[in-house]
């Protein structure tokens, strides 16, 4: 179920996998790498970064990505699901007990 | 991407006099001779020399001509008589003298036998504002009914610091909203008239240098980008560019495009001299398919040669305007993301990272940002509410007198005849380089139309964000047809400009009989909604100030006190049914009409003239409102009901 408050958690995630990309742009684009060879400081930023997006695909799937995704596939409203079925409609009064 | 040279016919563009070549670095290199001799260009006559001289103050001349003819325009340009051919008709000859001068001003500078960039830009600047400017100058304030809307979505945040609710769709995406709110409170000013005004010739000038780098870029020479750029602005008839978030994402996007295909693109082959394709010489045999793309597949791509720091930030730059992007518009950080797929797939540029920031930025808003929105209106992101974009983006808008026709189908002809030369710059550009890739750049953004649904505009936007590519291929394909053809296809082509830059203006400007906006109309409007009580529920339909049609500067203030102008039940345009919509206690609090609406009535509906004082007089007899405001056919009514 999709919880407001946990959503602080996303944008966490989400600056965090940030933050490592950059830092491994950085590693990356300064470095002097030879041709055919990862350092290792790069290689462990690209798996830091793929942990973080990993958690991060986790985070939104629960703050409502599985649903948009289900709704999509099957073809359902993800209103109904958040905000339960709209109320039925007041019953229309009989003309024989109406006043 | 970076390389300029020429492979097809053996000649490098070093000796094309048509279009020499510009380096990123210049180059010091002693020259004993001048450049080019202006008598060697092809056509010209043998032993003729064409004086530097006159095109030193040519261009200068013709473009402070045009603008000094730009006031005089405005005080001849007689706005009344407005009519279904729109701004063209009504336009004297001081408005198309500056036209002229503006594209002369252009052409005088480029034939120039050293064109230079300051000139080149500063008379770039001034076809700007002779075109996609021209109703800017003449007109008192601006046009279009949404940019004045969307003013007043800054109006409603810059009021209450927050994106109000329930109010509009477009502000579960508000970057663009809270942007200028801000800007505006920056500057201590209380509305943003003359920002509207000015929005146009300021965002398309933006754009301009953004097509004029990416040409630079993909077609190199010293012309040949200054062509991409006015046959970008001369294409340009969407007028996607009043003040709205979808112009600013354009910047971001053509930004974002400039960084992939310029400083951060990979050569194709590898400079070391590895067999690639295509073949380096005409004698050597090829190679198989299977070997091509194994030599493909294990040929890393080059790296750009920049410094490390600059190629860093760069890649801040281009992330910064995806995560932009995100929050300002709806559908133009998916065109991005989708071209930098195609180059990526094709590994055309270095750091795809960014590609993956651009993902997580659109995902992220939209699944949490843009929670109420996705889990109300899912049907709006994936296409299932509306079925018909091409019949609402086309053939529906094809009604109207004549002059509205006439415009209507040109609107259709001119984006058939971008094309048409793009796939023939496509084919040139192909010959040359062996690269297909520009024009999937711009087949990309046709992929909304199946996986979006975005209204009768979707199409609008399509041709937007292939146009920068468009352009740049079409100007591949003049440039080919110019080579060796000499002075006489250039004149040609210069007559085709002039012809081009007045077509725009007449398809820009088509529809300004009742999108045209008066100052006493804004004036008008804030009237009524400072003298409108407020409900406690501002959304309700009785607390809604409502035009007879959606035009005019409605909604320019008062959106947290009146609403954005919803009708009740099945009630979509007063002017439909003005009786039926105005007589329960849901009816508005008060209604306003204008004189654009009077002549969209007429020009475009085919309504009989006075139409709109007619449904006044109803109204008024119907003893459920009464007139606060009349002259002409602006006017503004109030329940009756309501205090005074």
């Amino acid at each position: 179920m999709i919880n407001p408050a946990n959503d602080v958690w996303v944008w966490a995630t989400a600056a965090l996998f940030l933050a490592l990309v950059a830092a491994r742009a950085w590693v990356v684009e300064t470095g002097r790498a030879r041709l055919g060879r990862t350092s290792r400081q790069v290689k462990t930023l690209t798996g830091a970064s793929a942990v973080a997006l990993v958690g991060l695909i986790a985070l939104l799937g629960l703050q409502g990505g599985a649903l948009m995704v289900t709704s999509i596939v099957n073809g359902t409203d993800p209103s109904k699901v958040v905000y339960g079925p709209a109320p039925a409609a007041p019953k229309a009064p009989s003309p024989t007990t109406g006043g | 991407m970076t390389s300029t040279h020429t492979r097809g016919d053996g000649r490098g563009v070093d000796d094309d006099p048509v279009d020499p070549p510009t380096t990123a670095l210049p180059v010091q290199r002693p020259r004993s001779t001048p450049p080019v001799p202006p008598s060697s260009r092809p056509g010209s006559p043998a032993g003729s020399t064409v004086s530097v001289g006159i095109f030193r103050w040519l261009s200068p001349a013709l473009a402070l001509l045009a603008v000094a003819l730009l006031p005089v325009a405005a005080a001849t340009t007689d706005l009344d008589k407005l009519d279904g051919w729109g701004l063209a008709k009504i336009l004297g000859p001081a408005a198309w003298g500056a036209l002229l001068c503006a594209v002369a001003a252009c052409v005088a500078e480029l034939w120039s036998p050293r064109p230079r960039i300051p000139m080149l830009g500063a008379a770039t600047g001034v076809l700007i504002l002779c075109s996609t400017g021209l109703p800017s100058v003449v007109e008192p304030v601006a046009r279009f009914s949404t940019a004045w809307l969307i003013a007043g979505f800054s109006d409603s945040i810059a009021q209450t610091g927050a994106s109000p609710q329930g109010i509009d769709a477009r502000f579960y995406w508000p970057a663009f909203f809270a942007q200028w709110a801000f800007f505006r409170d920056a500057g201590g000013a209380s509305q943003l008239d003359t920002v509207l005004r000015w929005f146009p010739p300021a965002v398309v000038t933006v754009w301009t240098i953004g097509i004029y780098a990416l040409a630079r870029s993909m077609l190199g020479g010293s012309r040949a980008p200054w062509v991409a750029a006015w046959l970008f602005v001369g294409l340009n008839w969407i007028e996607q560019d009043y003040f709205s978030p979808q112009a600013t994402g354009i910047v971001l996007m053509v930004t974002v495009l400039t960084f992939a295909l310029g400083p951060l693109a990979t050569r194709r082959t590898d400079p070391a001299g590895v067999p690639g394709w295509p073949r380096p010489h005409e004698d050597v045999p090829r190679l198989s398919v299977v070997r091509r793309w194994m030599v493909s597949l294990l040929t890393p791509p080059n790296r750009p040669t920049l410094p490390a720091r600059q190629l860093l930030l760069i890649y801040f730059c281009a992330s910064l305007c995806l995560l932009a992007a995100a929050p300002e518009h709806q559908i133009t950080p998916f065109a991005i993301v989708g071209q930098l797929v195609l180059l990526a797939v094709v590994g055309r540029f270095r750091g795809r990272g960014i590609i993956l920031v651009g993902v997580m930025a659109i995902v992220v808003f939209i699944l949490i940002a843009g929670r109420e929105f996705w889990i109300n209106q899912l049907g709006l992101i994936i296409g299932s509410g509306d079925k018909g974009a091409i019949a609402a983006g086309v053939s529906d808008r094809l009604t109207g007198d004549t002059g509205q026709v006439v415009v209507k189908y040109l609107r259709v002809i001119v984006p058939g005849l971008t094309w048409l030369l793009a796939i023939v710059g496509a084919w040139t550009y192909w010959k040359r380089r062996r690269d297909l890739v520009p024009i999937g750049l711009a087949v990309v953004p046709m992929f909304f139309a199946a996986v979006q649904s975005y209204g009768g505009e979707l199409v609008l936007r399509i041709v937007l964000y292939g146009l920068p590519i468009l352009a740049i291929l079409a100007t591949d394909a003049l440039r080919a047809l110019v080579r060796n053809r000499g002075r006489v296809t250039e004149v040609f082509l210069a007559v085709g400009m002039a012809v081009l830059f007045g077509a725009v203006v007449l398809i820009r400007g088509g529809n300004d009989s009742y999108q045209v906006v008066y100052p006493q109309e804004v004036a008008l409007y804030r009237q009524v909604s400072a003298q409108t009580p407020t409900l406690a529920d501002k959304n309700a339909p009785s607390a809604q100030i409502v035009a007879l049609s959606g035009l005019g500067p409605t909604g320019v203030v008062g959106l947290n006190q009146h609403g954005s102008g919803v009708l009740f039940g099945a009630c979509v345009e007063l002017a439909d049914n003005p009786i039926p919509c105005t007589q329960n206690d849901n009816r508005p609090a008060a209604i306003v009409s204008y004189t654009s609406i009077e002549k969209q009535g007429v020009y475009l509906y085919g309504k009989t003239p006075g139409w709109s004082l007619a449904i006044l007089q109803q109204l008024v007899a119907s003893g459920k409102y009464v007139i606060t405001y009349q002259d002409g056919f602006n006017w503004a009514v109030k329940r009756t009901d309501l205090p005074a």
